[in-house]
């Protein structure tokens, strides 16, 4: 076989995945793929749609009932398989690499054509078996079981009424870079969220006011709180001066894998008491009394710590009595 | 009940892990740390500011401080350095005058009265002993004095205050704040600082600790700073300022060397081994008052004995191969010279000398032993400081035998400076190189860590001496 | 600990107080049982392993100094013990691979008795890590080091309420000057060489869901492996995905852990 037949039979199967995806995706939205929906997601001619839904029935992956096509149990397995690995993939970049937030999904795509299951249950094991990718999207296990979800997304969320970002779409890449510049990740709490006329959102998060885009509102997925959110005053460890005293509400859920667990190692976890003690000569990092020891940290990380005033002394007593 | 196996285990908590809250592991370590909040509070009773608590703390702000911080920390490098210096001098010149001046005509005549052939006594007097002589002399007291130094501060906490106030700048380059305790690690023992690097999490800024590490100044390669700076550039100052110019030339070296590395990481970083950094926590521990004796003791017996050993099992076979190489003719020329001789052009552009680069090559297992074969390939090729052959004359003072030698070698300024910087960017040792192959598993990066310091450290000599030509 | 007693490290080579010790140094071979020495970083583990071994390992006053496995030896009325001087973490539950060596050798390498070494001037976060050694092995000793440092900051602790608390013995020392240590090795030695193994201490976790879940992966554990001594730590290990313990489990590993266990009272016979 020459090079180009190699690298178009390549080039074939990664379009063959892609389809299954976008049939899973259409199966769990409850609607039947047509050609014109295929077309749309793959950015690709309608005939060269039909093609690839031909090819996929050939291969016993689809079926077509009318006008949308389904897939067949086999489609499934398979399209669950490359979801999987797509996620783990993901997962793996953003919690053990330094790869800038906005290549996850690149990366990843090119990733999943090439990685066997095999290799994706390896990555799994790497990573102690996750359940949800850095986008909130819940990754198959390897039994090809993938819960479901349900998602309202802020642009229809009710003003006024706190939520928490259960999912972001990382589609297109340009805006979620914007989500990641406004440092938003699965399980950011968005207090009194506001529509604005031109549609976008005023909210208060991690103690700051946030004005996000009408562009964005759509990519952002909500879920309303649970009872043990709705902390008042938050704001974030960078935040507070010198000297001063506060209490760890939580870690921000934008601090993940690595990262997080370190922190919450060395005893940042909610309602240890921490204490700014001095500053570097150039500012950052800053060192922080924290349960009996003097730890640095860079004002980067102090970002991702969400604090609250503390309480009264007697309280905060027992928390770090030693 | 159905009999449980292993698989219906996995396969139960599999199902069981999605009806836990998603933060399970955060609660875990929060129920844990509550539990251990509550038992400290009940069994340990503080008194609030102690003295001891206080002195602390102003020292911490005094040694953090913006304005006091850098200063202090020169400050403290020079002052180890001067005390090395002006320290050593005095125990060198005795050993030289023990070992070399009365102790190699000794076992040279020993060897003679024995009916050795004359080439056995060359090998093994000229050679091997001549070679080990001069490491002990050259190495021992500058060792003695730089380690215990050294011990002391860092039993003391200094070392983590130090990476606390330059980590603003690892940050800038993209590189890993806990590379800048792998680096002085590094100013110990290369192959030390390489291991170290294990301390950090994200391999590709690991990767850049472990390439960088060799800019930092082993103790190899102390002494080679030490020897150049007192006799050539302290030796441009009046006799009251000699130890300070010294210090302070050795200290810009260090220095020099800090910046290569804080410059080839950044460009890493931003070129082959891009990414974002990666976040890191560094405790501070209290200041520790070291148990002064004891550290002096352990640094000296375990630290010093145990690299001058290396050195020495180092130094004795390169001591024979040096001789052999000196006594060895292809044609009319020993290989020595042959080598020298095709070398000398390339030496003469990085203002360097074929003998440099012939003791750089043969000096690849250990930093050590450079000075010591530079000065036995000048004494057995050149035939300066009388001839080894003749029985060596030597004068009390080691430095002033080295100089004696070195300028009888056509040494200048200009040759002191550029080995100074040599010896800072060169190829690392051959320990280090394998610690590295076996860190990364990985010969490419082997590679890059061995070429890229020895090409900046040729392309710097080769600068450095143009400019100098220039100028003069 | 004896108050008459000047500290130093003489005291403890003198053979007329401590006429069974004797410091064996890097002599690892034929040792009788094993011990480990865990806790934080940077709280004088090294230290500690030096004052049993007179080893002289390299210490320094930052976190992280200890990176691999150092191993040495010493005998105490005639039985000889081995000393594996872990690197120091925080936590033995992130899997992370600086903890790793310490983790795997406290659960696989089946210690005799598990040295805990704490810093006395920050208990606190220093019983993060007890708390959670406990949950693997109780025959285990907390040494309570740097305590002329606690002295220095104004802290006192309470060692019996604490030794009670914990259910394991607590010793107090100043691996440093040497004071604690032959209290240290009394205890190793008795703890080394009495026959029962204590039950894990249980952690209150108040999590929704977990109490549940833990128990009924506790009960298929223990139908699976009866003689396992920790199933409700393995149990959480898997509830949180542990690919290291998930392994384990699946190769059956985990169950040799008892039955490769030498009896104590055979082993010191």
């Amino acid at each position: 076989m020459n090079p180009f037949n190699r690298a178009s039979a390549s080039s074939q199967r990664i379009q063959l995945e892609d389809a299954l995806k976008h049939l899973l995706d259409y199966e769990q939205t409850n609607r039947g793929t047509t050609v014109e929906s295929l077309a749309g997601a793959l950015a690709i001619p309608r005939p060269d749609a039909a093609e690839i839904l031909g090819r996929l029935r050939s291969r016993g992956l689809a079926k077509a009932a009318g006008i949308t096509h389904h897939l067949t149990e086999d489609g499934r397995i398979y399209a669950i398989q490359v979801v999987r690995t797509h996620r783990l993939y993901e997962t793996w970049l953003a919690r053990e690499t330094s790869t800038p937030a906005e290549d996850w999904h690149k990366e990843a795509h090119k990733a999943e054509h090439h990685i066997g299951s095999a290799k994706a249950d390896e990555l799994a094991n790497l990573l102690n078996n996750p359940r949800f990718d850095p986008h909130g999207d819940t990754i198959p296990t390897r039994e090809g079981h993938m819960p479901k979800r349900e998602f309202t997304d802020l642009a229809s969320w009710p003003d006024g009424q706190s939520a928490r970002i259960e999912h972001l779409e990382d589609e297109p890449e340009s805006l979620f870079r914007e989500i990641q510049t406004l440092a938003l990740a699965p399980d950011t709490l968005i207090e009194t969220p506001r529509h604005l006329e031109d549609g976008s959102v005023k909210a208060l998060i991690e103690g700051r006011n946030v004005l996000i885009p009408a562009r964005l509102t759509t990519l952002i997925h909500l879920a309303a709180t649970t009872e043990d959110d709705g902390k008042p005053e938050l704001r974030r460890l960078s935040d507070l001066a010198i000297g001063d005293t506060a209490v760890v509400h939580a870690l921000a859920p934008a601090c993940t894998g690595n990262e997080r667990r370190r922190l919450l190692d060395l005893g940042l976890v909610p309602g240890t008491r921490i204490t700014c003690e001095f500053p570097s000569p150039f500012g950052s990092p800053r060192s922080y009394m924290i349960r009996g020891a003097l730890i640095a940290l860079r004002d980067h990380q102090a970002e991702r710590i969400l604090i609250e005033a503390p309480v009264s002394q007697s309280t905060s007593e027992t928390t770090s009595a030693q | 009940m159905e009999t449980t196996t292993p698989d219906h285990v996995l396969k139960n908590a599999e199902e069981l892990r999605w009806q836990l809250p998603q933060n399970l592991h955060d609660r875990i370590a929060e129920s844990i740390y509550g539990e251990a909040a509550r038992i400290a509070a009940e069994n340990v009773t503080r008194e609030g500011q102690t003295r001891r608590l206080r002195w602390q703390q102003r020292l911490d702000r005094l040694l953090t401080h913006p304005l006091t911080a850098f200063p202090i920390m020169i400050l403290i490098l020079g002052a180890v350095l001067w005390i090395t210096i002006t320290g050593a001098n005095v125990p060198s010149g005795m050993l030289a005058n023990l070992l070399i001046d009365h102790g190699h005509p000794l076992v040279s005549d020993t060897l003679t009265a024995a009916h050795a052939p004359e080439w056995l006594r060359g090998l093994l007097a000229d050679g091997v002993y001549l070679a080990t002589a001069w490491v002990i002399a050259v190495m021992l007291p500058p060792m003695a004095i730089f380690f215990p130094c050294f011990t002391l501060l860092e039993d003391f906490g200094f070392l983590p205050r130090v990476a606390f106030n330059l980590d603003r700048i690892f940050q800038k380059v993209g590189a890993h704040g806990k590379q800048a305790l792998t680096m002085t690690m590094g100013l110990g023992c290369n192959a030390a600082g390489v291991v170290a690097t294990r301390i950090i999490d994200s391999p590709r800024e690991r990767l850049i600790a472990i390439i960088t590490n060799n800019f930092s100044l082993c103790n190899g390669r102390w002494p080679t700073q030490i020897l150049m700076a007192s006799i050539f550039l302290g030796a441009l100052a009046p006799k009251a300022w000699a130890g300070t110019i010294s210090a302070l030339a050795v200290l810009a070296v260090a220095l020099l060397g800090f910046g290569f590395a804080m410059l080839t990481s950044w460009f890493l970083a931003r070129t082959v081994l891009r990414g974002e950094a990666t976040s890191f926590s560094l405790e501070l521990p209290p200041y520790r008052p070291p148990s002064f004796w004891k550290t002096l003791y352990t640094s000296l017996i375990d630290r010093t004995l145990i690299v001058l050993w290396r050195a020495i099992v180092f130094a004795a076979p390169a001591g024979a191969a040096i001789w052999l190489c000196a006594n060895i003719n292809l044609g009319d020329q020993s290989i020595a010279a042959w080598f020298i001789n095709f070398t000398e052009p390339l030496a003469w552009l990085m203002g360097l000398t074929g003998v440099i680069l012939l003791a750089y090559v043969v000096a690849i297992p250990a930093n050590e032993i450079v000075i010591p074969t530079i000065l036995m390939l000048t004494v057995l090729v050149t035939g300066a400081g009388g001839g080894a052959g003749a029985g060596v004359m030597f004068e009390p003072d080691s430095t002033d035998v080295v100089r004696s030698i070195l300028h009888a070698g056509g040494w200048t300024t200009l040759t002191a400076v550029c080995l100074m910087l040599f010896s800072l960017c060169h190829n690392p040792c051959s320990t280090t190189i394998y610690t590295i192959y076996k860190e990364t598993r990985s010969w490419k990066w082997t590679a890059v860590s061995t070429f890229l310091p020895l090409i900046i450290g040729v392309a710097l000599c080769i600068l450095t001496a143009a400019i100098w030509r220039m100028l003069a | 600990m004896n108050p008459t007693h000047a500290p130093g490290e003489a005291c403890l080579t003198c053979p007329s107080r401590h006429g069974q010790l004797e410091k064996l140094g890097l002599r690892i071979d034929d040792t009788d049982f094993i011990i480990a020495l865990a806790g934080n970083p940077n709280t004088g583990k090294t230290t500690v392993f030096n004052a049993l071994t007179g080893l002289r390992m390299h210490t320094g006053n930052w976190p992280g100094k200890t990176i691999t496995r150092a191993e040495g030896a010493f005998s105490y009325d005639g039985k000889r013990f081995k000393i594996v001087d872990l690197p120091g973490t925080y936590s033995l539950l992130s899997a992370s691979p600086d903890e790793e060596v310490a983790r795997t050798f406290l659960l696989f390498g089946q210690p005799d008795v598990t040295v805990i070494v704490a810093d006395a001037t920050c208990l606190e976060r220093n019983l993060n890590l007890t708390l959670q050694t406990l949950q693997i092995t109780r025959r285990a000793v907390l040494c309570l080091n740097l305590m002329d440092e606690a002295k220095a900051h104004g802290i006192t602790i309470d060692i019996r309420h604490l030794s009670r608390e914990l259910g394991i013995p607590v010793i107090p020392c100043s691996a440093r000057s040497g004071e604690g240590i032959p209290e240290l090795i009394k205890e190793i030695h008795t703890v080394a060489t009495s026959g029962e193994t204590p039950k894990p201490r249980a952690l209150p976790l108040e999590i929704p869901g977990l109490r549940g879940a833990l128990s009924r992966i506790e009960a298929g554990l223990k139908q699976s492996f009866p003689e396992l001594p920790q199933p409700r730590w393995v149990a959480l290990r898997l509830l949180e995905g542990d690919r290291e313990i998930i392994e384990a489990v699946r190769t059956g590993e985990i169950g040799a852990l008892k039955e490769n266990h030498p009896q104590q009272g055979i082993k010191s016979a």
